[in-house]
C-alpha cells in the first residue's frame, strides 16, 4: 500500500481530480476527491491499495499543486499478506452485491490481454465462465500472470488474484493453499489452481535446465 | 399474433374474485385466496393407506375455484403458489425470492413433501421382499405410483414403465441395453444438434462400441431442428431416433408423431427425451407412438432421485438387464443366473422407494390441476415473458418467434450484447433476489452451433405469475444499465 502526500501553496479549500498509476498497465478510475488544506503544508490523502508488483506511484493531475510521492513510504507485501488483505478486504463487504461491485472496479484494473495467448492450454479449467491464464518467469527469477475472461466478474477476480501473485517467487505461488482462500468462491479457486500449476511447472522447468 | 396478457373475455389475468369467501391476505403480488384443505381420496388408494389418520393437505379445486380461474379471475399462479413453501418464506440476499430457473428443476409442493415423510414416518421398508405389513404396505405405494406414472402418460401397462434415478440414466439403460445388443457398424442413430447431453453422450460412447455412426439435424432459419431435413436423414440405415419433445434451451416443440411415423415406416425407433413436456402438458405415449420416453420426477413437483423409462412392453422383454444385482434376477447360482421379467428387470437393488411414492404424489398434485390447464397457463406465460424480454435492448432470444402456428415453452434462452450471462445472472442473484440459469444448459453443441459459449435461461411452471415475469424484466433492465455504467 502506498500513501500520497500533497503539497500545496493554495490557501482555500479546493478539490482536485488526480489519475493515479502503479504502472502504466494499473490505474485508478479518476475520483474527484475533496482535500481539506490549510494555508499551504502538507496533508496526507487516502491510502490507495495497491494492485501491482510495482512500488512506484504516479499522480497526474490538472491543477498547478505539486505532488510528491516519497518513495519510502511504499513497501513490498509477501504473498500470505497479500492474501489475507484481500481476504479481508471482501469480508469486510457483507453485502454480496458490494462484493460485486467490487468485482467490477478492480476488473478494470486487469491488465491487457495478448489475443495470442488465448489458447486451449490457458484455459482455467472448472470456470463456468471462459478464463485464461498465462504464465512465465522474468529475468529476476519471478512469476508473471497475465489472466482475461469473457466475464466482467471473472476479470475482478482474476484481477485481485494477479495482485498478489503477479512478481512474487514461484515457490510462494506454489505455497499458497486453497483454505486461505476458502472464503472466496469456487471460481477463484479454480483460477489459483491453475496459478499454482503454472508456477509448479515454470519450478520444475526451470530445475532441469 | 402473439397473445396479449389476457384471457378470452379480453380481462386481465390478475383481476381479482371477489366471490370466494375464504381468507385473502395480501402480498406483494396481490390477493392471494386461501383454499380449505380437503384430505385426498384417489379412487386407486385401497383402504390401507385411506387419509383417515391424517390429512396429506392436497388443495382440491372445488367447482367455484375451477371456475373462478377459468374465467380469469385468479391466475393459475396466483391459486398455486400458496402450495409451495419454498417461494413464499424464501428472503434471497434482501428481496423476496424470484424463481425462474424450472427447467433445471421445480419446486415441490407440500402434498409431495408430506407424502415423503409419511412414508418415512409411517411405512417405510423395503419392497418386493419383505411379508410383514410396512413391506406390504410400502410394495402397494411404490406399485401404485408405478401405475400413476403409466396413467399420467397414457401407457398401456405398467409393465411399461422402469423407475430409474433420472431421465438420464433411463436413456443410458436403452442405450447400454437395447443400443449394445441391437446396433451394427453402419448402423444409424438421427439425433439433433439440440439434444441434451444425455441424450448424445450415452449414444456416442455405444456408437464407438459398435460401430454405429451418428447423424445430427441442424436448425432451420427458425432456430428449430430442421424437421424437413431430419425426415430426408431418415433411410433404412436409421435403427434409432433420439429426439426431445421440447427443447431446454429452445422452447421449441417437435412433433414426435410425424417423426414417430417416419421412423416406423423404415423399422426405426423413437427415443423421446420428454423431460420438458411431460411436466408442462398432456403427453400420451400412445397417441405419440413412441418406443421409448423418458423424463426425471424432479423437473415435474417430484423428488430428485427417481425419474422413469417408458418402453413398449414387446422391445422391454427383448432386452437385457442393464443394471445386474437383487431384484432384476429370477434365480441366481454360481455360474449364470436368469432375470425377471420387465420392469423389474430394469431395476436392480433397493429402489428410491419413497421418492417413487413422492413422484405418485406429484402425479395426483398435477392430474388435480388438470395439464391441459396447466398447458394453457403455461402458454399465456410463455407469450408473455417472450414479449416483455424483446423490449430489452440489444438482447438476443434464441429459438422460433412465438405466433399462432408457432407455440414456445415458457422458457426463454437469451444473450443481450457485451454482457456475460453469467454476470446478468449473479448480478439477478444478488442485487434481486431473482433467480435464472446461466451456462451451456447441457446443451454444449447447440451453443456452438448458436456462436456462444453460454447463455441466460428463465423458464416458468405453472406457480409462476406475469408478475414474476414483470419483476424479472424490471430487475434485467436494472442489471443491463448497471454493466453498461460501468463501460
Amino acid at each position: 500500500m502506498t500513501s500520497l502526500s500533497i503539497t500545496t501553496t493554495a490557501t482555500t479549500p479546493f478539490a482536485f481530480p488526480y489519475h493515479c498509476f502503479f504502472d502504466k498497465h494499473y490505474f485508478l478510475i479518476t475520483k474527484r476527491i475533496q482535500l481539506k488544506l490549510s494555508r499551504g503544508g502538507t496533508i496526507e490523502s487516502n491510502k490507495f491499495s495497491g494492485k501491482s508488483g510495482s512500488n512506484k506511484l504516479f499522480v497526474a493531475s490538472s491543477c498547478l499543486t505539486k505532488i510528491q510521492t516519497p518513495v519510502e513510504t511504499t513497501y513490498k507485501q509477501g504473498v500470505s499478506h497479500k492474501v489475507q488483505f484481500l481476504v479481508s478486504e471482501f469480508r469486510s463487504l457483507t453485502e454480496p452485491i458490494d462484493r460485486v461491485k467490487r468485482l467490477l472496479y478492480y476488473a478494470e484494473m486487469l491488465a491487457p490481454f495478448d489475443e495470442s495467448a488465448r489458447l486451449p492450454e490457458n484455459r482455467v479449467k472448472g470456470c463456468t465462465t471462459q478464463v485464461w491464464l498465462d504464465a512465465g518467469i522474468d529475468k529476476k527469477g519471478k512469476v508473471w500472470f497475465r489472466a482475461d475472461s469473457d466475464s466482467e466478474i471473472s476479470k475482478g477476480f482474476c484481477s485481485c488474484l494477479i495482485w498478489v501473485m503477479d512478481g512474487a517467487d514461484p515457490e510462494e505461488v506454489v505455497g499458497v493453499t486453497a483454505e486461505e482462500l476458502v472464503e472466496l468462491n469456487s471460481e477463484w479457486q479454480n483460477v489459483l489452481i491453475s496459478m499454482r500449476d503454472k508456477a509448479a511447472a515454470l519450478v520444475a522447468e526451470r530445475h532441469m535446465k | 399474433m402473439v397473445n396479449t396478457n389476457t384471457d378470452k373475455q379480453g380481462q386481465p389475468l390478475t383481476k381479482f374474485c371477489s366471490c370466494i369467501d375464504e381468507q385473502k391476505e395480501p402480498t406483494m403480488e396481490g390477493l392471494v385466496v386461501k383454499l380449505p384443505s380437503f384430505p385426498f381420496l384417489s379412487p386407486n388408494i385401497s383402504s390401507s393407506s385411506s387419509s383417515s389418520t391424517f390429512r396429506l393437505g392436497f388443495r382440491r379445486f372445488s367447482a367455484s375455484i375451477s371456475a373462478a380461474v377459468n374465467e380469469g379471475f385468479v391466475s393459475l399462479g396466483q391459486l398455486t403458489r400458496p402450495d409451495f413453501p419454498i417461494l413464499h418464506q424464501q428472503e434471497v440476499n434482501g428481496s423476496k425470492l424470484v424463481y425462474l430457473d424450472n427447467a433445471a428443476t421445480s419446486q415441490k409442493p407440500t402434498a409431495v413433501l408430506k407424502s415423503l415423510q409419511n412414508y418415512y414416518e409411517a411405512y417405510n421398508s423395503n419392497v418386493h421382499r419383505g411379508i410383514h405389513y410396512l413391506s406390504a404396505k410400502a410394495t402397494d405405494e411404490y406399485e401404485l405410483a408405478r401405475k400413476k406414472v403409466a396413467a399420467f402418460i397414457n401407457a398401456s401397462d405398467s409393465a411399461e414403465i422402469v423407475f430409474t434415478r433420472n431421465a438420464t440414466e433411463a436413456i443410458n439403460l436403452v442405450a447400454y441395453s437395447w443400443g449394445l445388443s441391437n446396433l451394427k457398424p453402419r448402423d444409424e442413430i438421427i439425433l439433433t444438434i439440440a439434444e441434451h447431453h444425455s441424450a448424445i453422450v450415452p449414444w456416442q460412447i455405444v456408437a464407438q462400441k459398435t460401430g454405429a455412426i451418428l447423424k445430427f439435424v441442424s436448425l432451420d432459419e427458425n432456430e428449430v431442428p430442421d424437421v424437413e431435413k431430419l425426415r430426408e436423414m431418415i433411410s433404412t440405415s436409421t435403427k434409432l431416433v433420439v429426439v426431445h419433445h421440447v427443447s431446454n434451451v429452445l422452447g421449441s416443440v417437435l412433433p414426435i408423431e410425424d417423426i414417430v411415423i417416419w421412423a416406423h415406416a423404415v423399422g426405426a425407433k423413437v427415443l423421446v427425451d420428454a423431460c420438458q413436456s411431460v411436466p408442462h402438458m398432456v403427453v400420451d405415449v400412445q397417441g405419440l407412438d413412441a418406443d421409448f420416453l423418458v423424463a426425471s420426477s424432479h423437473k415435474m413437483c417430484g423428488p430428485t432421485g427417481i425419474g422413469f423409462l417408458f418402453g413398449k412392453s414387446n422391445l422391454l422383454l427383448t432386452m437385457p438387464p442393464f443394471l445386474g444385482g437383487g431384484e432384476m434376477i429370477s434365480d441366481v447360482f454360481l455360474d449364470h443366473s436368469t432375470y425377471a421379467e420387465p420392469p423389474s428387470r430394469f431395476e436392480a437393488g433397493t429402489p428410491a422407494i419413497g421418492e417413487a411414492i413422492g413422484l405418485g404424489a406429484a402425479i395426483d398434485y398435477l392430474s388435480g390441476i388438470g395439464m391441459q390447464k396447466i398447458h394453457d397457463y403455461e402458454m399465456e406465460l410463455a407469450n408473455y415473458l417472450y414479449e416483455k424480454l424483446c423490449s430489452v435492448p440489444n438482447i438476443r432470444i434464441y429459438g422460433p418467434k412465438p405466433s399462432d402456428d408457432v407455440h414456445r415453452a415458457a422458457l426463454c434462452s437469451f444473450n443481450i450484447e457485451n454482457i456475460h450471462p453469467t454476470d446478468i445472472a449473479t448480478f439477478l442473484d444478488q442485487q434481486h433476489g431473482v433467480a435464472i440459469r446461466s451456462g451451456h444448459h447441457c446443451a454444449q453443441p447447440l451453443h456452438r452451433h448458436l456462436g456462444v459459449n453460454a447463455s441466460a435461461r428463465a423458464s416458468l411452471h405453472f406457480y409462476n405469475t406475469e408478475e414474476d415475469v414483470d419483476n424479472f424484466i424490471q430487475s434485467l433492465k436494472d442489471t443491463v444499465s448497471f454493466f453498461n455504467s460501468f463501460k
